[in-house]
């Protein structure tokens, strides 16, 4: 399926078109199942996936496209956000746990990492704090700009900025001091 | 190990990254379908939860009951209902009277508590004949015979009350004489009351004494009554109707005077009470003994 305008497709969903809310289900679910997944086990994942698109239907006409806002796909992930901390508030947790084993799509082929160095990253990327790793998974995980991570987090995209760029230098930190211990 | 941010988020992603093939289940598109289906009203809608209507139906049934066990009570005690609740008593149907013949009743129930005081009062009496002539003349034909023996009966026996007392034998007519038939009972009142009390009688009084078996005699006795005066009078309580009753009713008419009076006035009733007694040329005296004895 070829995907149309996010917009539009936003358009028809108002409408109660099928079809445009199965291609917004399709078009987000890999990124909001690899986003749930960091917090829950994989059916806690798919149940949160599927709570967030029915509240995303039952609220749909809350939804104000504003430019600069963060568009629909900010709002989306602002509610699986929410939706996902209502899980672990269930679960009687917070926060992450260990990173999952299952998240390590490295293809050796590209050869932009190697499996040594995701390894790496993973463990220092363990090493950030909550917030740290909530903002830089919205950015990298679920692919969101920094306005729709704003929009996600209730933040200001400017603020949402240098947050990420201070979680990337104590990244990059970590991960100094975790190849100097591995090497 | 890269350096700029957006390199090491390209890492990062790659680290991170979903897998590539993660696809909603058939069955989750599928309740994606029906949410859509179910927020734009095109799938089966949710019935309303019972417990939304359970309190405006309980507070429904609970009004329900307790109206219709207060009409029925009501209706069945013969206690006094407020008129709106009577009037919707009406309208669901509860056997219950219709205002206008609950307000008759009421006024004859007066009427009859004035005519057993003792002493009586002429002024609430002639009010309340009045009061109840007014009720019962507008009362529908079915009400109206629910009370009509009893309005009857009652204002036969107000117009004896209010009528002067007789005088002895062969004495002079008094003075109000011309005015007491068509006035009826009230003969001492002021002539110009007269003819008004008359016509309130006559109007709601008209129709029952057609009824009655004097009515047909006096259509004009009533209305002579009720207009003119004098040697007319005679004929009031001569409701038969000869000249030779008319003076046997004249001799005796001081007997009947007020009661007689009576007759004429209060045809209607009266009449009816003296069709009672028997009536014909003896109507003049037995019409007065009538209105007597009609109470009795």
């Amino acid at each position: 399926m070829a995907f149309e305008d996010s917009s539009d497709l936003v358009v028809r969903a108002r409408g109660a078109d099928r079809d445009a809310w199965e291609a917004l289900y399709r078009r987000a679910y890999p990124r909001l199942l690899a986003y749930a997944m960091r917090r829950l086990d994989a059916d806690g994942a798919r149940d949160a996936v599927s709570e967030t698109m029915a509240r995303a239907v039952a609220n749909i006409g809350r939804y104000r496209q504003v430019p600069g806002s963060g568009g629909f796909d900010g709002w989306l992930f602002g509610i699986c956000r929410h939706v996902v901390l209502d899980a672990q508030r269930a679960a009687g947790r917070r926060g992450y746990g260990p990173p999952p084993d299952t998240v390590s799509h490295v293809d050796p082929a590209e050869g932009l990492v190697s499996a040594e160095e995701a390894d790496a990253v993973r463990r220092a990327f363990a090493l950030l704090s909550d917030d740290d790793r909530e903002l830089l998974e919205l950015r990298v995980v679920a692919g969101l700009s920094a306005e729709e991570t704003a929009a996600a987090l209730g933040r200001r995209a400017g603020a949402v900025r240098m947050a990420q760029s201070r979680a990337l230098s104590k990244l990059r930190r970590f991960l100094s001091e975790v190849e100097g211990v591995s090497a | 190990m890269t350096t700029r941010d957006d390199e090491l988020l390209d890492v990062l992603a790659t680290s991170l990254g979903p897998a590539p093939d993660a696809e909603p289940t058939w069955a989750e598109v599928s309740q994606l379908h029906r949410l859509v289906d179910t927020a734009a009203g095109r799938g089966p809608r949710a019935r309303t939860p019972l417990w939304r209507i359970r309190r405006p139906l309980t507070a429904a049934l609970a009004g329900v009951l307790v109206f219709g066990t207060a009409s029925a009570a009501a209706a069945l005690s013969g206690a006094v209902m407020p008129q709106p609740v009577r009037v919707a008593a009406r309208a669901v149907g509860l056997p219950v009277d219709s205002p206008d013949l609950a307000g008759a009743r009421a006024a004859l129930a007066r009427l009859r508590d004035a005519l057993d005081h003792r002493p009586l009062e002429l002024g609430a009496i002639r009010a309340l004949a009045q009061d109840a002539r007014d009720r019962v003349g507008r009362l529908s034909a079915d009400d109206r015979a629910d009370v009509e023996a009893e309005a009857t009966f009652l204002l036969a026996q107000a117009d004896n009350a209010l009528a002067p007392p007789p005088g002895p034998l062969g004495a002079p007519p008094p003075e109000t004489r011309p005015a007491s038939p068509s006035g009826a009972a009230p003969a001492p009142a002021s002539p110009s009351a007269e003819p008004a009390d008359d016509g309130g009688r006559d109007q709601p009084t008209a129709n029952p004494n057609q009824s009655g078996p004097g009515s047909d005699d006096h259509p004009s006795g009533d209305d002579q009554s009720g207009s003119s005066a004098g040697p007319s009078q005679s004929s009031g309580p001569g409701s038969s109707g000869s000249s030779g009753d008319n003076q046997t009713a004249t001799t005796q008419h001081v007997d009947n005077s007020g009661h007689g009076g009576s007759d004429g006035g209060g045809s209607s009733h009266d009449g009816g009470g003296s069709s009672h007694n028997g009536g014909g040329s003896a109507g003049g005296s037995s019409g007065s003994g009538d209105g007597h004895s009609g109470p009795g």
